[in-house]
């Protein structure tokens, strides 16, 4: 896991040299870099802050509609999950599926929602949980150029 | 020439040969120059005498800048210095000027002060104004009377008052070279020489030594000598140390120190030397052999005139700093009180110089006092003595000298560590170091050695251990079968690491059972004491023997174990929880085993309590955390693990149902579901046991019962979900606001679940 995750943090790197539409992003709660690939495809790698847990995650999007103002999206997230509280501690990971939009409040800043359907696995020991949750994001996009 | 006189002149000859001998190479002397104090300006004329009338010759010395000093010698700790009072002067005497008794110090330049010591402070008293030069003090008119003499003037103490006379040239105030009183005609009688510069209107317009005789009137003045130039302040005395005294003189600019004899009708004069242009010289005992020298700076270099019978001969003893105004001062005294004559050098760079002439015998060796006994790091005293080959003190002696250690039983062998204090100064001949220390425990020698090889070596010292700081104690072996015996160890070390001997040790067994073979002893020679443990029951266990030793203690733990035998069945119990049992069967081993069970406060804290536990942390809930049973089996042969077995053995552990409620007590495990649990020490997690059926509770006994095939660490609970890992949904899907919210509730189901 590490390994990818050094892979796409060298990844977005390059994209930082080359394009000019990365994005810093900060939610409920997330710290995150976007890129939009092309007008159509944009990907995003967070890490949910938190002192218990920590959840690594990479989404991509496919935006079905965009204008100057508005863009309609939807796309596909995977993160993975350790967490350490009350003598409890253990990993799991998360699968979700979701849409929203992204609207222009600034020539460079963007709010973004959406809302997906996550499955969230946990393990610690001999013990697991497994299940489906809604997970509703609320956030800013800040664009570097 | 007869045999008895042959025998007599080889006799003399011999003597005389021993004589020489000792004089050239047995006997050494030097000029050291060592510095006495310092002071703001130029330091100038000196005094050295018993100014505080205590019996206690000191130095007293004027200074240019307006300080008068007063130095003290203090045996052991050096020269000490008190500021006197303020006077701008040049010059200083002692003398009992006032005819009472008591010494004061007279200091002049443009006044006379007088100095009295109070007993505990100096006071200084204004005498005259308007002198100059130097002073003296003498009975210049031989009536009895001390009078205090400087430039023409003569200064009587009435008992109330000072009264001011002069010489015929009263009307003087042109620069006086110096005065001085004595009986410079060896006829008994006082005169006062007084030298007047070639500008004061005198007998004679040159400048002369004038002598002046007091006729019981008035003064009659006489020419001694006149010269061109200048002279500096005469000197009377037995320059030629025969019966005569004769009056000295510096002439200037010349520098030649001049001698003027009378000879019943006039002044005879011969050159001495040219001795240099200080501003001061003085005649002394310097080498205190008896002989008067004339003492001198010319430059930087500090001289020595001596008549050798024949002729004076100049002969440069030591230095001092060269500087552009010289030495100011020059007096000769015995100022340490030690009955030596050292030369005192005021200096114009502001120091105070000491040179004095040290006579001793060579050293032969150096004699080293010494405790036979010290303490480890512990200070002790030894004192260093140069000696010559008489084994007498070499006095007067200075020098350094270096320290080492060897070993007492061979003088050319390191010590195993090194003293604190390596080097000393040994001064008159002596060296007191009062804060050696030494840290091992052997027996040592002092070896002391200088810059010529000269070496010394003390009688043999024993170091001592300080107190018991630490105990070590050990079982050999640690781990017995019933009848068997251990070897118990213990020692004994201090602060240092130094073993400690003689030192009462008590012995005892805190748990488990056996005998100890004593129950006191003290420690040997090595500082440890051994004792033997005899093991006394046929039950596996741990038996704990304490050794006491003052307020300190130190436990050892010994397992004992049970001794399983091929084809016989062994049922074996702890000692310390006879539920716990283990029942071998005959086919289990082919070799003798010996079979230990440890509770669980039996084992290791920082290595097996904290594996323990980590695994406990995981099955909370579920385990009688406390329950914990170490069993081991070991090859009689070789102590190796036996590892595992041929066929099952069967181990019983047992839980507490008092109340016979089919909970376990204290917990909420229901008995029903105990099993026997054995530690995965690399997961660090209780798993199971499963190494055949059998693992099941017998509730009659209370005990758990699980044929395991190979011995570790066991415990009972409930079977985990371990091997049963559920992935399954427990709670409906939730809308959260973020990932993290959706992710703590699952955390929280996951705690719910495992609860």
């Amino acid at each position: 896991m590490k390994r990818v995750l050094l892979t796409i943090t060298i990844m977005f790197i390059t994209m930082t040299l080359n394009a000019d539409k990365l994005a810093i992003t900060l939610g409920t709660p997330w710290l995150g870099v976007k890129y939009n690939i092309t007008t159509r495809f944009s990907a995003e790698l967070r890490n949910v802050t938190d002192t218990d847990l920590s959840i690594p995650t990479l989404r991509g999007c496919y935006n079905f509609y965009y204008n100057e103002k508005l863009t309609g999206f939807a796309g596909l997230e995977y993160g993975t999950i350790s967490f350490k509280s009350d003598n409890v501690s253990g990993n799991g990971n998360m699968v979700s599926a979701f849409i929203g939009s992204e609207y222009k409040i600034l020539s460079k800043m963007f709010i973004q929602a959406d809302i997906g359907y996550s499955t969230i696995n946990l393990k610690s020991s001999d013990y697991s949980v497994a299940g489906p949750e809604w997970i509703l994001n609320l956030g800013v996009n800040y664009y570097l150029k | 020439m007869s045999e008895h006189l042959r025998h007599k002149v080889f006799t003399g000859v011999l003597a005389i040969a021993i004589i020489i001998i000792n004089n050239q190479f047995l006997f050494s002397a030097e000029w050291k120059r060592d510095t006495v104090g310092s002071g703001n300006g130029k330091m100038q004329h000196i005094a050295v005498g018993d100014g505080r009338n205590d019996g206690t010759n000191r130095i007293y010395i004027a200074n240019d800048e307006g300080s008068m000093y007063e130095f003290s010698w203090v045996q052991g700790t050096g020269w000490k210095k008190v500021k006197m009072g303020d006077a701008d002067v040049s010059a200083v005497a002692i003398a009992k000027g006032r005819n009472d008794g008591i010494n004061r110090v007279y200091a002049c330049n443009d006044s006379l002060y007088e100095f009295s010591f109070s007993g505990s402070s100096w006071t200084k008293a204004l005498i005259a104004t308007g002198t100059h030069g130097r002073i003296t003090a003498g009975d210049g008119r031989n009536d009895g009377k001390i009078r205090l003499y400087s430039q023409h003037y003569e200064f009587s103490w009435t008992g109330s008052n000072w009264t001011q006379g002069n010489f015929n040239y009263g009307t003087s105030t042109h620069w006086y070279g110096g005065v001085i009183v004595g009986n410079g005609r060896s006829d008994g009688v006082n005169r006062v020489y007084v030298v007047i510069d070639s500008a004061e209107t005198g007998p004679n317009t040159q400048s002369e030594l004038a002598e002046y005789t007091w006729n019981g009137s008035s003064w009659n003045g006489s020419i001694v000598s006149l010269i061109g130039g200048s002279f500096y302040s005469p000197i009377v005395g037995k320059g030629r140390n025969d019966s005569k005294n004769r009056v000295y003189v510096v002439e200037i600019p010349s520098k030649q120190l001049s001698e003027y004899s009378w000879n019943t009708s006039l002044w005879n004069k011969i050159d001495i030397a040219e001795v240099g242009a200080s501003y001061d010289y003085t005649m002394a005992k310097g080498r205190n052999d008896g002989n008067n020298r004339f003492y001198c700076v010319e430059g930087s270099a500090v001289n020595e005139v001596l008549w050798d019978g024949n002729n004076y001969s100049l002969e440069k003893i030591c230095s001092v700093p060269a500087n552009l105004y010289g030495t100011r001062g020059l007096i000769a005294g015995d100022a340490k009180n030690d009955g030596m004559i050292n030369v005192y050098l005021g200096h114009s760079d502001g120091y105070l110089y000491e040179t004095g002439y040290y006579t001793y015998d060579d050293i032969d060796h150096y004699e080293i006092s010494i405790s036979t006994y010290v303490l480890a790091g512990s200070s002790f005293t030894m004192i260093v003595t140069a000696k010559d080959s008489s084994n007498n003190t070499v006095q007067n002696y200075s020098g350094q000298v270096t320290i080492q250690t060897v070993l007492a039983s061979n003088n050319s062998l390191a010590s195993g560590n090194v003293p604190a204090v390596t080097n000393t100064t040994l001064t008159n001949a002596v060296a007191t170091i009062t804060n050696q220390t030494y840290t091992k425990t052997e027996s040592i020698k002092f070896k002391i050695t200088d810059s010529n090889g000269i070496t010394g070596i003390s009688n043999a010292v024993q170091v001592l251990a300080q107190a018991v700081s630490a105990v070590s104690i050990t079982a050999n072996p640690q781990s017995i079968i019933s009848g068997q015996s251990s070897v118990v160890t213990v020692t004994l070390t201090d602060i240092y690491g130094n073993r400690v001997q003689n030192t009462n040790v008590n012995f005892c067994i805190t748990k488990g059972s056996g005998t100890i073979s004593i129950s006191s002893g003290t420690s040997d020679n090595n500082g440890e004491i051994t004792a033997t443990f005899i093991n006394g029951t046929a039950k596996p266990g741990i038996t704990v023997v304490r050794a006491i030793v003052g307020n300190l203690t130190r436990d050892i733990t010994i397992n004992t174990a049970v001794l399983v035998i091929p084809g016989v069945e062994g049922i074996i119990t702890a000692t310390e929880d006879p539920e716990t049992r283990v029942t071998i069967p005959p086919d289990a081993v082919n070799v003798n085993v010996k079979v230990t069970i440890n509770l669980k406060v039996d084992l290791d804290t920082s290595t097996e309590l904290t594996m323990i536990d980590s695994a406990n942390n995981k099955a909370l809930g579920r385990i009688i955390a406390d329950i914990v049973r170490k069993f081991i089996a070991k090859k009689e042969s070789d102590n190796t693990d036996y590892g595992d077995f041929l066929n099952p053995v069967t181990i019983e552990i047992p839980y507490k149902d008092n109340n016979d409620d089919n909970i376990v007590d204290g917990t909420a495990i229901n008995v029903a579901d105990l099993k026997v649990l054995r530690l995965n020490e690399t997961l660090q997690e209780w798993e199971l046991v499963k190494d055949s059926s059998i693992n099941r509770v017998d509730k009659e006994n209370k005990v758990v019962k699980c044929e395991v095939q190979h011995f570790s660490y066991y415990t009972i609970g409930t079977a985990a979900a371990s091997n049963n890992v559920n992935i399954d949904t427990v709670k409906p899907a939730q809308l959260h606001l973020g990932a993290a919210n959706a992710v703590k509730k699952k955390i929280k189901e996951l705690k719910e679940k495992m609860q």
